[in-house]
Order: structure tokens, then C-alpha cells, then sequence
């Protein structure tokens, strides 16, 4: 049995309906918006040293993103499951909202 | 008068739906910052205890209790009522004070009205027939992403600038590769591995997303990306072509101008190949779980818009025509290496300036250059891992012949795409972290993984999964595209193998053969232990060598120091400690100070005492 993480919701938001350019946008969309989540629970999670830390690594190797994954990973080391977590909530809140419509 | 007022509700237009919407957006908005600014901010320490608090007594949130709670009606009024007593009784128990609790109250309800409000507007678009791709869009994406902006901004400039930057950081990563990362987390196909984190987080960001993908439709759907990418791309190349052409046409130069025009018909006919097979990789690789060049994938997207040649456009590279900002004579100081040199040397002559490509395809370029570079450099030794303070190394003769430099640029910036990651694994000299690792074996344990390395056995196991996979293509584009990828990764297996083999000349010839062929370590298995690993294994062993001479003297290990963390690696006996101090004393001069035949002999010597106490064990 799939968890919603390992769960394809590409028909059950409609997806395989759009046209291919139409799919590029929505799936830009939802990285993005998943992404946004995530680097709200990070902000959340992370102590002001951390913050400020953070604020480094972009700042001055803004293009290294194997710098500041590893910073991420070494801050926090739950990130994968925040990734996940913050995955499955909005997997399972877009299905169930499409279910009610 | 209330009973008309119910049927009046039932009937409300879309745009009154979305009005209320709006409302109750804006309230959730409200409620939600003003508890932030209140209680501050849901700390890691509280937020999953609330969470699990709040979860069983939801029950008592019910959309609509904002207006009964107003109502004049009393049986409204009074099961509203008790409903939020019962949600603030329930929230006292783990000691969360009355106020803060009403506040936790109000963000909640506010969030139940709100978000059904976006079913009911959802309803109402669903009846009026639009698409329910359209209706997610509108009301799944566009109002989460309004919340994350009201969450963000009720927080203090400190943490918004912090917040913009991240995801600028993210908006950086290319089209593509945020493509393909969004369709592995909806697909599910990187379920797991921690979508922008443990699987990015290790060497190529970017790639391991892509090395996670297990789909087929993720598969086709990232070629079919590819096609749609490069075939925008070839069409404006090929206009951009024959516009300059057009311009430049002379009734004059007739045959110039026919020329010009094969040639570009040509190129145009290279590039459409070449697409093919992209889409056909970039198809397998994203639907088989290997690692593939999102660098294509990115350079294609950014070359769709070129409107003039894109020739004039991009920066070339070559060789530099300007003078070198450095001596061509170096004289070695303590630290040094030939890579380093090499690399002080390319740099300051400006061979870097012009690479182009992705972060990753500019690296795998420099590494080429310079493993070229160190490998033609001469040293007195005769063994490119020795040298010593004070010798003078002479890089003339390389940077002065032009033809050679223009043949490895050249060479470096027609890396094939898929190549780039697995050449930049295979050249990239390790770092010598001295800070990461406690010691030698901690050291070594990280290099020696094979999916760090790409040894031959990855690049076997890579090889059956695609012939595993080979019929599962039907279309015989994309099957002859495998059958190519297939055939690479052969070629660079052997290449691997024959340069193994030319780096243990001392191992039996019949050894080397038979241990080659089967793609399996050099040294018989009875043999195998951490020094045949450092020496034979199938990565590059000089570097390796060089790595451990380098960590023991910046560690300032004696060869006592190292019997003793690797006899408690081991878990050998007190005798085995002390023989193996005993050997290693005998050994490390000449590990340090002796050349490549003497080094070689001292860590077989090693190796020999370690395997023994390994049987006695």
C-alpha cells in the first residue's frame, strides 16, 4: 500500500489533463510552493546562531548548492523529514481538497 | 424570514463565493499574525506537542462558529459556544493559559472557515465546468502559496531577507532541475530520500534528486521535456543561422555562401541527432534511477531564446590569448601537489574563465584539465605524487604548445553530458578534510564508497539495470539511445580497467587479466583488506596514496599513532598492535621519503602484516 508520499497525484489534481506546458507551469508551481513550505519549517526549526549562519552560506556561496544542502543536513538534521513531512501534507491536502469538490 | 435566508444563502454566485473567500482569507491572515506577534513564533520544541494536542479536538472547530458565536439565535449561539469551551478546556490540560489558548482557537476556526470556503468556491467552479487542473491551480496552489507569503510576513525583516534569499537560492537551480525535482515529489518518485535534502545533499545536488527517480512516466515526461527544450532550441539556432546567413548573402561570394549553408544544415542535423539521444537518456535515466546530466537539460532551456548567432553570444573557450599572470617555473613549497600546481597554473592563465555550463559541467571540465595538466607535467622523481620542497617543476613546455592546450580544451568542452558527472567523480582529486575525518580509517571509509567513486563494478551494475531495462522501450529511437548509453558506460569500464591495470604492473598478469575481465578487485579475494583497498582497489590510486600521506602528516601521526588507530579499527590482540608498530616504523620512511617503487614496496609490507593478523584473528 503506498503512503501519500510514494503516491502519484497526478490525475487526482488533473493534471494529465493540461497540455504539456500547462503541466511544466503546475509542477514549477507546486516545487515552488513546497519548497516555500519547507524553508518556512526550516526558519521555524532553526535557532537564531543557525539563522544567522544560514544568512552566511547564501550570501557568500550563494550558486553552491552542495554548501548549503550540507549546511542544512549538518543544522538540521531532521531536514529529510521535514522535506517529507511538508511533502506529504501538501500531497494529502491537495487530494483530499479535490475529493470534496 | 430566516428560512428565506438560508435559500438565499444556497444560491450565492461565484463571484460572491469568491468575495467570502477573500474574507475569510484576510481573517485567517489577521487571526493567524496577530497570535505570531502575541505568543511568538511555533519553535521546534512546541510545534509537535501543539500539534498532537490540537489534532483529536478539532471536532470542536466547525466553520461558521465565528458568525453563531455572534448569533442572536440561542441555540446557535449556545452549541457555538460550547463548542469553543470545549477546544480551550481541552488545550488547558497541558497548561496552555486561557488567552493563549483563544487565540490558538481563533486561528483555527478562522482556517476551518477558510479553507471551506475554498470548497465551496471550488464546488461552485466544478459546476460551472471548469477543469479540475484549473480549480487546483486557482485554489490549492495560488492560495497556499498567499498563505506562505502572510505566514512570511509576520516575520521580522531579519528572517523575511533570510527567507528571500532561500528561495532565490532555489529559483537559481535551473528550470529544469526544478522541473524534475517537482515531478519526482508529486510522482512520488523520489519518495524518500528527502526530496530537496539527503539525496542532494551529498555531491551533485541537482543529480541525486534525479538518481532517486524510479518511474517510467517520470521517464517520459522528462523526455519528453528534453525534446520539447532542444527542439525550441535547434529552431532558434537554425534561424539565427540563416538570418546572418540572409545578411550576409553576396552575389559575389556565391560558393562562400553555399558553403556557409551546408554548414549549417550539418550543424542543424547534429543538433537533431543529438537531441534524439538526449531525450532518449534523459528518458532512460530519469525512468531507470540513474544518474543523468541535468546540464543538457539547462543549457537547452537557456539556449531557447537566442535570437542572434549564438556563437557571437556566448563566451568561447580556448586557449587565452593574453599573457599568463603567472611564472611558468614553480618551485615546490611544503604542501604542495602536482594537482594543486596544476590547477594554480590553469587558473592564473585564465583556461577557467571561459568554461560554460552548469556548476557541475564547469567542474568536471576543470578537473579534466587539470588531471591532464598533472599527468604531462615532469617531475624528478619520475612519479607525479612525489615531489618535495624546493625541486622546480616546469610547466613551459605544456602551456607553450598551443596545439596541445587547444586539443584538451577542446577535449574538456565536448565532455559528453551524461559523461560529465561520472568524470568529475572519477578525476576530482578527494579533498583532504582533516577537519572531517577523526583519522586515516574514518578518512578512507568516505572515499571508498563506490558511489562516490564510480568504480567499475557501479559502472557494471549501471550497464545490467540498463540491459535489464532494454525491452521495456519500445520505441527504437530511445532503444538504440540505451543501446549507445549502454555501449559508453562499457568503454569507460574498460578504460578503467586499463588504467588499473597499468598502475599495478606488479600484480600477476594472469591476476590482473582474469580479475579484470570479471570487473572485480585485482588482488585474489583472500588478499583483500584496507591496503589492497588503498592501493588496487578500482579508483585511482595515486590519489589515494597521496591522500594518506598527506593525512598522517597533518595529523602528525607516528607510526605508532597509526598502529594503534588501526589496530583498534581491527580489534586486533595486544601482539598484533605491537608487530604492527614494529612493521609500520620499518615502513613509513619509506612511505614518506622513498619513490614510487619503495613506497609501493613498503605498503605491500603493510598490507602483508595486516592480512596475517587479520587470519589470526
Amino acid at each position: 500500500m503506498a503512503t501519500i508520499l510514494q503516491k502519484n497525484i497526478i490525475s487526482d489534481l488533473g493534471l494529465d489533463k493540461l497540455s504539456e506546458k500547462e503541466q511544466e507551469e503546475a509542477l514549477q508551481s507546486i516545487g515552488r510552493i513546497i519548497f516555500q513550505s519547507v524553508l518556512i519549517r526550516v526558519m521555524e526549526e532553526m535557532d537564531d546562531k543557525g539563522k544567522d549562519e544560514f544568512e552566511k552560506v547564501l550570501s557568500e556561496k550563494p550558486n553552491d548548492e552542495e554548501a548549503i544542502l550540507n549546511f542544512l543536513q549538518t543544522k538540521l538534521p531532521n531536514l529529510n523529514e521535514i522535506v517529507n513531512e511538508e511533502v506529504a501534507k501538501f500531497k494529502q491536502e491537495s487530494v483530499d481538497f479535490m475529493k470534496k469538490i | 424570514m430566516e428560512r428565506f435566508k438560508e435559500i438565499k444563502e444556497e444560491v450565492k454566485t461565484i463571484e460572491e463565493v469568491q468575495i467570502d473567500l477573500s474574507k475569510s482569507r484576510g481573517a485567517y491572515a489577521v487571526v493567524y499574525t496577530e497570535y505570531r506577534k502575541a505568543f511568538g513564533g511555533l519553535k521546534k520544541e512546541d510545534l509537535q506537542p501543539l500539534e498532537k494536542t490540537i489534532e483529536p479536538i478539532r471536532k470542536w472547530i466547525q466553520a461558521g462558529d465565528s458568525e453563531k458565536i455572534k448569533s442572536e439565535k440561542e441555540e446557535e449561539f449556545l452549541y457555538a459556544e460550547e463548542r469553543k469551551n470545549n477546544f480551550i478546556k481541552e488545550l488547558a490540560r497541558p497548561g496552555i493559559n486561557k488567552e493563549e489558548a483563544e487565540a490558538i482557537y481563533e486561528v483555527e476556526l478562522k482556517k476551518a472557515e477558510y479553507d471551506a470556503a475554498k470548497v465551496e468556491l471550488g464546488k461552485k467552479m466544478a459546476e460551472q465546468g471548469i477543469q479540475p487542473a484549473e480549480i487546483f491551480q486557482k485554489l490549492v496552489l495560488s492560495e497556499r502559496e498567499l498563505l506562505n507569503q502572510v505566514k512570511v510576513e509576520s516575520w521580522p525583516p531579519k528572517e523575511k531577507g533570510i527567507f528571500r534569499k532561500g528561495m532565490e537560492w532555489y529559483m537559481r537551480r535551473g528550470t529544469a532541475t526544478r522541473l524534475l525535482i517537482s515531478t519526482g515529489l508529486v510522482t512520488g518518485a523520489v519518495a524518500g530520500v528527502g526530496g530537496f535534502g539527503a539525496a542532494a545533499a551529498a555531491t551533485y545536488a541537482g543529480y541525486r534528486f534525479v538518481r532517486g527517480f524510479g518511474s517510467v512516466m517520470v521517464g517520459k515526461l522528462a523526455g519528453n521535456l528534453a525534446e520539447r527544450m532542444m527542439s525550441k532550441t535547434i529552431a532558434s539556432e537554425k534561424e539565427a543561422a540563416l538570418n546572418e546567413l540572409q545578411n550576409n548573402f553576396s552575389l559575389d561570394n556565391l560558393k562562400n555562401t553555399d558553403k556557409n549553408y551546408q554548414d549549417i544544415l550539418k550543424k542543424i542535423g547534429k543538433m537533431e541527432r543529438r537531441k534524439v539521444l538526449a531525450k532518449g537518456l534523459i528518458s532512460m535515466a530519469a525512468g531507470m534511477g540513474t544518474a543523468i546530466g541535468m546540464g543538457i537539460l539547462e543549457k537547452t532551456w537557456a539556449g531557447g531564446g537566442v535570437k542572434s548567432s549564438p556563437e557571437a553570444i556566448k563566451p568561447k573557450a580556448g586557449v587565452p590569448e593574453s599573457a599568463p599572470k603567472i611564472s611558468s617555473v614553480v618551485e615546490v613549497q611544503k604542501g604542495d601537489t602536482v594537482w594543486k600546481l596544476s590547477k594554480e597554473q590553469l587558473e592564473n592563465r585564465g583556461y577557467f574563465k571561459n568554461l560554460i555550463g552548469s556548476a557541475d559541467e564547469i567542474t568536471a571540465k576543470k578537473n579534466f584539465l587539470i588531471d591532464s595538466v598533472s599527468r604531462k607535467v615532469s617531475v624528478s622523481s619520475g612519479d607525479a605524487n612525489l615531489i618535495h620542497a624546493g625541486e622546480k617543476i616546469d610547466f613551459k613546455d605544456i602551456f607553450e604548445n598551443k596545439d596541445t592546450m587547444a586539443q584538451l580544451v577542446d577535449k574538456s568542452e565536448h565532455l559528453k553530458p551524461m559523461g560529465v558527472g561520472h568524470i568529475a567523480e572519477h578525476l576530482q582529486k578527494p579533498e583532504i578534510e582533516t577537519g572531517a575525518a577523526k583519522n586515516v580509517f574514518e578518512f578512507f571509509d568516505k572515499q571508498t564508497r563506490p558511489e562516490k567513486w564510480g568504480t567499475i563494478q557501479s559502472y557494471q551494475h549501471d550497464i545490467d539495470s540498463m540491459k535489464g531495462n532494454l525491452d521495456k522501450f519500445t520505441d527504437p529511437q530511445v532503444r538504440a539511445s540505451v543501446q549507445a548509453e549502454i555501449d559508453r558506460l562499457e568503454n569507460i569500464k574498460q578504460s578503467l580497467i586499463h588504467r588499473l591495470a597499468e598502475q599495478t604492473e606488479q600484480i600477476p598478469p594472469e591476476i590482473k587479466v582474469s580479475a579484470a575481465e570479471a570487473g572485480e578487485h585485482i588482488l585474489p579475494p583472500e588478499k583483500q583488506s584496507f591496503f589492497d583497498n588503498l592501493i588496487y582497489k578500482d579508483t585511482l590510486p595515486k590519489f589515494k596514496v597521496d591522500a594518506l600521506v598527506e593525512q598522517i602528516k597533518t595529523d602528525k601521526l607516528t607510526a605508532e599513532d597509526f598502529a594503534d588507530y588501526y589496530a583498534d579499527a581491527k580489534e586486533f590482540s595486544e601482539g598484533g598492535r605491537v608487530a604492527l608498530k614494529d612493521n609500520f616504523e620499518k615502513n613509513f620512511k619509506a612511505i614518506f621519503e622513498g619513490n614510487a617503487k619503495e613506497r609501493n614496496k613498503a605498503l605491500i609490507a603493510m598490507e602483508t602484516i595486516i592480512v596475517s593478523l587479520e587470519k589470526m584473528k
